[in-house]
């Protein structure tokens, strides 16, 4: 079953389409990155399946449900973050997130019981009875996840999740994401950071000034265009005739060496990618460290489709 | 039918949560405090300058109360757009209409429960004063008039047409603060002016809501419409009364109309 479709959703700001005819299905239990420039329509997108907003033309459903005419069904399985979050700032985490977990039907002990287990979840214990006007932006972007998953959501639609967080307060959101998605949920998750959509989406669409460009599973755009890279760290820097022979190899599209570390790009099978790592070992003696599939694909295919729609 | 029963049983559960949310915004916010203490001024002063500067008390309740609630319809603007003027606005201007937005939360029932809280401060508000009031004829006069029930219910109508012209404002308007001073503006200025311009033309402004709410304070003194005609001069100076139920009427729709419109305005605004 489809958790989310989007049916040739377009919409305008004034006479500034933001949306061009968005058709999107993503399927209960997958999670699906949305990629895209600035003013790309991501956000544009979000906003109307939250019903924050409403479509200038076509429609959106949440499991079967209208965003617009059933906004009340279609919302009940969302959970949500949408920009910068900002909270009533009188307000604890704790009371704010009872006021949000009472309007969604939730009660008493077990409300209270969630809301401790996802306050921990985001660590923010420690502060759940001080007003939120003191908090940081990473403190409410913490929070904004913490009201999300409270009701503990089948979908979860993330607007930048990592947006105002340290090192590592992204690893801890990622984290975190990741477990929603290990549970099954589904996840649409807009963002800057491709590797963050790499690490923990099976799918990315990609979008550009309100058009669709792509939309797949990460590893079957790799293949579309033949874009796999290889992450090699070395014990000792190689010459450069050594660099010359390694790219003359069958399938090598290109090396790049800086320091103890080779950027592999080549076309081929997992076997291929196999077999090239015996040949440096055997042919070349390269003494390797790590050998690792680069999360810089991603990057090159966003951006060979964003130079392309252009 | 039992889908619409739980619908409209959850939709009610909301408008209260709401509602008690809204009201600790006020209560932490300091606002309820700060009118009450303006309140319990205006009160004290109507009570205390009279005694300082030995001007006798009037002979009659009824006349004392007519003078004591000449500031009612002062109080009851500032209360108006001290509770209302942000309600809706600031969900959009400080963005917190994106947390609270996407919950299976039906706007009306988000504006309706912020309405409750701010009426529920405007009227904490108004009915210490009233009190107060009736305090001091307990004292001076050792009754209370029977008209002011009647006039606390004037009042109470009156609360609500000015929330709903605030709430209108609120939903029109992206900032608080402008929501807050335009209601501020049209009932200080100008419907006050408006209803001085009418009457100047010699016609009843009945239907200007500043010019209504006089009931409040009529309902002790009730006195007829008259007109003076300057000696030797064509000119003529009209003075009119608000009338029942007329004015009472006009009051409920304005209120009706304007939050009506609301969340009609509130239903259909996007959260960019």
């Amino acid at each position: 079953m489809e958790a989310i479709i989007t049916e040739n959703l377009t919409k305008y700001y004034g006479k500034f389409l933001a949306l061009k005819g968005l058709n999107i299905k993503i399927e209960k239990g997958h999670s699906v990155g949305f990629l895209g420039p600035n003013g790309a329509g991501k956000s544009t997108t979000i906003k109307i399946l939250c019903n924050l907003i409403r479509p200038s033309k076509g429609k959106a459903f949440v499991f079967g449900h209208n965003t617009l005419e059933e906004s009340i069904d279609a919302l009940k399985y969302v959970g949500a973050l949408v920009e910068t979050p900002e909270f009533y700032s009188f307000l604890t985490p704790m009371e704010s997130l009872s006021y949000l977990g009472k309007l969604r039907g939730m009660a008493g002990d077990d409300l209270e019981k969630r809301i401790l287990q996802v306050l921990e979840t985001v660590k923010l214990s420690e502060w759940k009875n001080t007003k939120i006007g003191k908090f940081s932006r990473g403190m409410k972007q913490r929070l904004g996840v913490a009201q999300a998953i409270l009701h503990d959501p089948a979908i979860l639609i993330l607007d930048e999740p990592a947006l105002g967080l340290d090192p590592r307060g992204m690893y801890e959101m990622r984290e975190i994401i990741k477990t929603i998605v290990r549970e099954g949920k589904t996840v649409f998750l807009a963002s800057h950071m491709l590797h963050e959509v790499q690490e923990i989406c099976d799918s990315v669409a990609l979008i550009d000034r309100g058009n669709l460009l792509a939309y797949d599973r990460i590893e079957n755009l790799e293949k579309v265009f033949k874009v796999k890279k290889i992450l090699v760290e070395l014990l000792q820097p190689l010459e450069k005739k050594q660099i010359d022979r390694i790219q003359k190899l069958e399938g090598i599209r290109a090396v790049s060496a800086e320091e103890k570390c080779l950027t592999i790009s080549f076309e081929g099978s997992e076997k291929d990618q196999a077999e090239l790592l015996t040949t440096l070992i055997k042919d070349f003696g390269v003494q390797i460290v790590s050998y690792k599939p680069s999360l810089e694909a991603l990057e090159e295919v966003y951006l060979q489709l964003i130079k392309e729609g252009n | 039918m039992h889908k619409t029963e739980n619908a409209r049983s959850r939709d009610l559960k909301q408008i209260g949560i709401v509602a008690r949310y809204e009201f600790l915004k006020h209560l932490r916010r300091k606002r309820l405090y700060a009118v009450l203490i303006v309140s319990a001024l205006i009160a004290a002063l109507q009570f205390t300058v009279p005694l300082a500067f030995n001007i006798p008390f009037p002979t009659e309740a009824k006349n004392w109360a007519y003078g004591f609630l000449g500031f009612i319809g002062f109080l009851i603007i500032i209360t108006g757009a001290f509770f209302a003027g942000d309600a809706i606005a600031s969900e959009f201007e400080h963005k917190t209409g994106f947390i609270v937005f996407p919950n299976p939360v039906r706007r009306s029932s988000l504006v309706i429960g912020k309405f409750i809280a701010a009426f529920a401060s405007a009227l904490l508000t108004v009915s210490f004063y009233y009190a107060l009031g009736a305090f001091a004829m307990l004292g001076i006069y050792g009754s209370i008039p029977v008209e002011t029930a009647l006039s606390f219910a004037y009042a109470i109508l009156y609360i609500c047409s000015v929330l709903g012209f605030t709430f209108l404002f609120s939903s029109l308007l992206k900032g608080s603060m402008g929501a807050t001073l335009l209601s501020f503006f049209t009932f200080f200025l100008v419907f006050s002016i408006t209803s001085s311009v009418i009457t100047l033309t010699g016609n009843e402004p009945w239907y200007i809501p500043t010019y209504a709410s006089g009931i409040i304070n009529d309902v002790f003194n009730p006195q007829q419409d008259a007109v003076i005609q300057v000696p030797g001069s064509s000119f003529r100076f009209y003075t009119f009364y608000p009338k029942l139920p007329i004015s009472a009427i006009i009051l409920s729709i304005y209120f009706v109309v304007t939050f009506a419109l609301s969340m009609v305005i509130i239903n259909r605004k996007e959260m960019t």
